[in-house]
């Protein structure tokens, strides 16, 4: 970084300098060379603080301006001056139809992973902001996709989206009987898929579910039975904003119970539209791979609430983790291009410590791609 | 590990052959752990190992971690902060109490005492049990006990050792650039107002080690120690009276690695300053004794990127009375005596830890306070003796815990092949720590958090121990054999562990572990001892066998099934060296499924001293340790290879003593 940044300054001296020597010589009305444009190719920021172990912050970062905006977790997801933001290892992307930002990876550095994707440990730890800039200069405004699939955008989705199957042409929903979720609560977990439905237009009439539990303290699901819902009777009555059910008993409950998914009504019919209750969380089983959950181990199963976010960077993450046993994180100086709807930029994290050696402080390259 | 042992035992045969002269009579051990009274070793009812004081200062360097090596059956463990820590019959570190003058010392090394904390100047003995005793000596007994018995000593005098050592082969890229160790060791006393006043003086700085130029991670501390010792004795009224105080400062640091994208380091440091204050009252009959201590240990320790300050706080005071009737050292059949000891402890543990960065409390100035209370019967004849105890601890914590134990011993053979049988049956415990009743260990920035719970229990262990010692004289009573095997079995249950809290993790998105009483195991194994003493060389052969076993039948991590201990002294009484060289030999511990392969899980280290009395008052030292350089490889810890050999390489010591 240094040596590029430094000789665009000796260069830039060396310009005024002539420029300065020409300016003695006027008299010779000799033509003024115009001194070449400067060209910064690395712009270094950070770093950047994103709090404490225990008080993780975001550091929401705006690409135009090079610098840090301060917002609340809840006026950021209405603002549309930041671009990126950090916490702790996850980077995010503004999701604001104003200003939706996306991302590409370079694929820069790939020979950092082996065959199998683990780490080669010598590369990472070998691997230095100067040694990698050449990476980081190679990429320029040519090398921006044109393919606009290339770009990721950060997404918020619903756990339970895909139970069933919808025909673009006929417009015809069936259930999706295969595509099966296992939900927690607590250290009990239920699996189910939806095994038929009755279309009513754009709604439900009816909907039967295919449901088998594993109790507290057991390590596999138990006999599967089916829990079928009269979604227009239960929905007629048009105070009734959603159905509670309870897989354990096969039961509507009321709101305040401890179910396990609602669908919400709509004109006297259940919606295409499943939620989690608040307390539980759920998988995607389409594979259907598990028999049974490790209860003590669940949390490595990946179960998300009803709502839940996928961040872009984790398709190609920036970081390996736990490198010679150490619980530091390690840039694999990865190159980016982050989409504004304004500008390209190129991105590349080069540590997420202060020279203190403090986590959770990011430090980066990020310049605008413009066209030569 | 069999055709170790056939190497070893031609060894010793080789010397039953050489010249020998008359083996002297060795003036017997007293010992005082077994029973909290003083006891003739042969007519202790509880087994008890002694390692003499003047053996362990061949092989001392500073500290007690070198010194515990050198006993049968104790596995000696680098901890991960740096320190060491010990196993003994298949017990952990938490499991094995230690003391120091029969007093408790602090554990401020993941609830285990840091062997590297003591300071092993001026050692009388130290006397070791193995096997559950938590009836006479409370909490964390539940392996055995090791009690290290300084010196009393009386009169003028002062001496000073200076020792200097190199690890060979290694060039650690120390602050200062210093490529030797040193230690230097002053003592001086004196009569002074009817007081004997002792003053000693320890400062010890070792390199540390580093295998591997080319990485930037050290593979030992740099560190700098400094022990401080004052003591006043005094007989008011025939009851001996003892004031000490000691000060300890330690600094550690080792390069652990470099900070991802910076241009530093990261390092792993510790700093501890202690204070230790002892009072002592002791009658000349012996007749009962009141010991007090109080302890003031601060740290900050860690990565240099994550430090942590800690305080931890100790105070103790015992008393004890002892009542004796009939004649408790019977000679003849038909005599019998009887002891009986009651005593009382009470205790205070506070713990304060904080993470300055980020202010971060993990223990909130949590303590807590104990009284104790036990009473111990000895039956005593000729030829039998039976012991029994119970104790009582009522705990501000979790209230109530009892434990019982008895103990029996036999005499057989005769006055020249003397057979001793004892047979103890009993139970040990361990009391929850403040730090896993209390911690608050966050990393959710990596996804985790490890937290106490105050709900927890005490740990328990039921035990059972027998051995047969047997003495003799051979070789035309030129030489003592003593032989000794003993077994031992326990099962333990509400062990404490963390495991994943699963609710709490599916709430919070973490992994979240949290202590918990819920592992239970069955230890079992033996130990053979063998010594062969002529009046010039004496030679000891020990084999330690342990099988530990989980709930789920998995083997207990880190612990070596088989362990061969085998030391020979020499003296070259025309030049008046003594010689000393021991090996350990440790193979087959139960390794982790977290390692990807394993490197090594069998080694030896063989040591070597010699010391020279030139006069009276001058003698020097020479030791060798590690003479293989046995140690871990570079790469293993790296590429998550299992590696059972100790981090410390080959070392070359020279040291100088004067007394004046």
């Amino acid at each position: 970084m240094n040596n590029l940044y430094k000789l665009s300054l000796i260069t830039l001296a060396l310009s005024l300098t002539a420029c300065g020597s020409s300016s003695s010589d006027k008299k010779e009305e000799k033509p003024v060379v115009e001194p070449p444009p400067v060209v910064v190719t690395d712009t270094v920021y950070g770093p950047l603080s994103t709090g404490t172990s225990q008080v993780p912050e975001y550091a929401y970062f705006d690409l135009d301006e090079g610098k840090v905006v301060e917002l609340t977790q809840e006026t950021a997801k209405t603002d549309t001056i930041w671009d990126i933001a950090f916490r702790r290892g996850s980077i995010f992307l503004n999701q604001n139809e104003n200003n939706l930002v996306s991302v590409n990876f370079t694929g820069n550095n790939a020979d950092f992973l082996d065959t199998d994707g683990k780490a080669v440990v010598e590369k990472f730890v070998n691997a230095t902001p100067e040694s990698e800039l050449e990476d980081y200069v190679a990429v320029t405004h040519a090398s921006i996709p044109t393919d606009e699939e290339s770009f990721k955008i950060d997404k918020t989705e619903k756990i339970l989206d895909g139970f069933h199957n919808y025909d673009s042409t006929t417009h015809l929903v069936s259930a999706a009987s295969d595509n099966f979720f296992i939900i927690q609560t607590g250290s009990a977990f239920a699996k189910f898929s939806v095994v038929d439905l009755t279309q009513v237009f754009y709604a439900m009439s009816s909907v039967t579910f295919n449901v088998a539990m594993q109790a507290e303290g057991a390590e596999e699901f138990g006999d599967s039975k089916t829990v079928a819902l009269d979604l227009a009777m239960l929905c007629s009555d048009t105070e009734t904003s959603a159905v509670y059910v309870d897989f354990e008993t096969g039961m509507e409950v009321s709101a305040d119970a401890a179910y396990h998914v609602s669908i919400p009504c709509s004109d006297a019919n259940g919606t295409f539209e499943l939620n989690l209750h608040a307390d539980a969380k759920a998988i995607k089983d389409f594979d259907n791979a598990y028999q049974g959950v490790d209860a003590a181990t669940a949390h490595y199963y990946g179960f998300q609430s009803n709502e839940y976010s996928t961040k872009a960077f984790d398709d190609n993450k920036w970081y390996v983790y736990n490198l010679e046993q150490g619980h530091k994180l390690w840039s694999q100086y990865g190159v980016y291009i982050v989409k504004t709807p304004t500008a390209d930029y190129k991105f590349q994290i080069t540590s997420y410590y202060d020279d203190e050696g403090n986590s959770g402080s990011y430090t980066f390259r990020a310049d605008k791609l413009t066209a030569e | 590990m069999k055709s170790k042992l056939l190497i070893l035992l031609p060894i010793t045969l080789f010397f039953y052959n050489s010249q020998s002269i008359a083996a002297d009579k060795d003036i017997e051990h007293i010992v005082v752990s077994g029973t909290k009274t003083n006891k003739l070793l042969s007519n202790s009812p509880v087994l008890v190992d002694v390692i003499d004081g003047e053996t362990l200062k061949a092989i001392s360097q500073g500290t007690l971690a070198k010194v515990l090596d050198f006993i049968p059956g104790v596995v000696v463990n680098r901890s991960v902060k740096d320190g060491y820590n010990i196993q003994m019959q298949g017990f952990g570190s938490k499991h094995v109490l230690i003391l120091v003058d029969g007093q408790s010392l602090i554990s401020p090394a993941n609830s285990s005492v840091d062997l590297d904390h003591i300071s092993a100047s001026d050692i009388d003995q130290i006397e070791v049990i193995k096997g559950a005793a938590s009836v006479l000596h409370g909490s964390s007994a539940m392996g055995g006990v090791i009690n290290i018995l300084t010196k009393k000593r009386q009169g003028s005098y002062a001496s000073a050792f200076y020792e200097t050592g190199s690890y060979l082969n290694n060039k650690p890229d120390t602050e200062n650039g210093d490529s030797i160790s040193q230690l230097l060791n002053l003592k001086a006393g004196t009569q002074w107002l009817g007081w004997q006043h002792n003053v000693k003086l320890q400062i010890l700085k070792d390199t540390g080690f580093d295998y591997d130029e080319e990485t930037i991670s050290q593979n030992s501390a740099e560190l700098k120690k400094k022990f401080v010792q004052l003591n006043s004795q005094k007989d008011i009224a025939n009851i001996s009276t003892t004031l000490s105080y000691q000060y300890f400062d330690e600094l550690k640091t080792r390069p652990t690695s470099k900070i991802p994208g910076q241009e530093g380091y990261i390092y792993y440091t510790s700093d501890v300053a202690q204070h230790q204050l002892d009072f002592n009252l002791l009658p000349t009959d012996n007749k009962w004794k009141l010991n007090s201590r109080l302890i003031q240990h601060d740290e900050t320790s860690g990565q240099s990127n994550s430090l942590r300050d800690t305080s931890i706080q100790f105070a103790e005071v015992e008393g004890l009375n002892v009542w004796q009737s009939g004649n408790t050292t019977p000679k003849v059949e038909g005599e019998s005596g009887s002891e009986t000891v009651f005593g009382v402890v009470t205790k205070f543990d506070g713990l304060d830890q904080i993470k300055p960065l980020t202010n971060s409390i993990e223990i909130n100035g949590k303590n807590r306070h104990s009284i104790e209370s036990y009473f111990q019967y000895n039956w005593i004849s000729p030829k039998y003796q039976i012991l029994a105890g119970v104790r009582g601890q009522n705990d501000s914590d979790f209230g109530f815990h009892s434990a019982l134990r008895i103990s029996g011993m036999a005499k057989m053979g005769d006055l020249e092949n003397p057979v001793t049988l004892r047979l103890g049956v009993g139970q040990g415990y361990r009391v929850p720590d403040l730090k896993e009743r209390h911690y608050i260990f966050d990393h959710s920035n990596l996804g985790y958090m490890v937290l106490g719970d105050e709900n927890l229990t005490p740990e328990q262990a039921n035990s059972i121990t027998a051995s047969l010692a047997y003495a003799s004289q051979v070789l035309s009573d030129n030489a003592d054999y003593s032989f000794e095997v003993s077994t031992h079995f326990s099962d333990t249950k509400d062990l404490i562990s963390t495991v994943t809290d699963i609710e709490e993790s599916a709430k919070e998105g973490l992994d979240i572990s949290r202590y918990s009483n819920i592992e239970s195991a069955k230890i079992s194994g033996f130990d053979i001892s063998n010594e062969l003493t002529f009046n010039q060389w004496v030679a000891q052969l020990n084999y330690s066998y342990v099988d530990s076993n989980d709930q789920d039948d998995n083997r207990l991590g880190g612990r070596p099934r088989h362990q061969v201990k085998f030391n020979f002294g020499y003296d070259f009484l025309q030049w008046d060296i003594e010689s000393l060289v021991y090996l350990v030999y440790q193979a087959d511990e139960a390794v982790s499924s977290n390692y990807l392969d394993v490197e090594n899980n069998a080694y030896t280290l063989v040591n070597v001293t010699i010391n020279q009395f030139i006069t009276s008052k001058l003698q020097w030292t020479l030791a060798l340790n590690n003479i293989f350089d046995e140690h871990k490889s570079s790469s293993s810890s790296n590429q998550r290879h299992f590696d059972a050999r100790p981090t410390s390489s080959r070392e070359l010591r020279l040291g100088i003593e004067y007394k004046f």
